[in-house]
């Protein structure tokens, strides 16, 4: 895919074959998209109570992200330009860190690889151009849909945070969560083999 | 005996025939190993097994040969 260009704090735009990747903002605000966040399931995923707030509120949230140290960035089917999900990043400039969510609102995209295919285009963003070095993910550690994702796409396991977190959902419950990251040699390394096949 | 066990589980959570599913099969290199895929395939051992699994086991299942294992343990 064509590589546009793109400069620190401007939003960002990367293009895989079924997906446009880009920075969300406060026209994205959509009723699907309200409905996700508001949708307990899915945000149980990521121990977050569902948001409560207005399309305004979120929309003023959503111009939070500065394009320079945190992305919201949205996938958009092609070429309707269907937003099917999206990807929160928080990047560390001086460890060259960045950690990397994804909810996935419209089912009708699970199991079809979504994640991977707008992922990759994420990771080539922050290896390439942010010039990271390591990027990572915490799932719940019984989030088996997000852990499966993560293998496939060649994250390695770090290790499990045992009961690192308070359930948002379960009173006095508390969570596991487990690490996955990716190293810019390993994610080069994929990156080679799968032109080379 | 417990092969078996493990390929039918993952043929099902696959939603593929048995036979497709080979000695080597990993979720690295079977297209049909979704995540969602994966979802069912830890929900259905957990409950053939009757038990919720420790997060280090469930973690650890990345290939027929992982699931083998899991229900091939003393329990």
């Amino acid at each position: 895919m064509k590589r546009e260009p793109w400069i620190t704090g401007m939003p960002a735009r990367l293009e895989t074959e079924r997906f446009i990747v880009r920075s969300m903002g406060p026209n994205d605000v959509t009723a699907n998209y309200m409905k996700w966040i508001a949708d307990p399931e899915l945000m149980r995923n990521l121990n977050t109570l569902p948001f409560k707030q207005t399309p305004a509120e979120e929309a003023q949230r959503l111009k939070s992200y500065d394009n320079s140290s945190n992305f919201q960035f949205g996938a958009f089917v092609k070429p309707d330009n269907e937003l099917i999900g999206f990807f929160q990043v928080r990047i560390d400039r001086r460890h060259k860190l960045a950690e990397v969510s994804v909810v996935i609102g419209n089912r009708d995209w699970w199991g079809r690889d979504a994640v991977l295919e707008a992922r990759g285009a994420i990771l080539d963003f922050l290896f390439d151009r942010l010039k990271l070095e390591k990027i990572w993910g915490m799932p719940q550690a019984r989030n088996f849909a997000a852990i499966a994702n993560y293998r496939k796409q060649g994250f390695r396991l770090e290790g499990v945070l045992r009961g690192h977190n308070e359930s948002a959902y379960e009173k006095g419950k508390r969570l596991d969560f487990a690490v996955f990251s990716l190293l810019r040699p390993e994610w080069q390394a994929r990156r080679d083999k799968a032109k080379a096949s | 005996m417990s092969n078996l066990s493990a390929r039918t589980l993952l043929a099902e959570a696959l939603e593929i025939d048995l036979a497709a599913i080979g000695d080597d099969a990993a979720m690295e290199n079977f297209e049909a190993w979704t995540s969602v895929a994966h979802l069912r395939l830890i929900l259905a051992l957990e409950e053939k097994l009757g038990i919720e699994l420790a997060p280090d086991d469930a973690l650890a299942i990345q290939s027929l040969e992982d699931v083998a294992r899991l229900l091939a343990r003393p329990r």
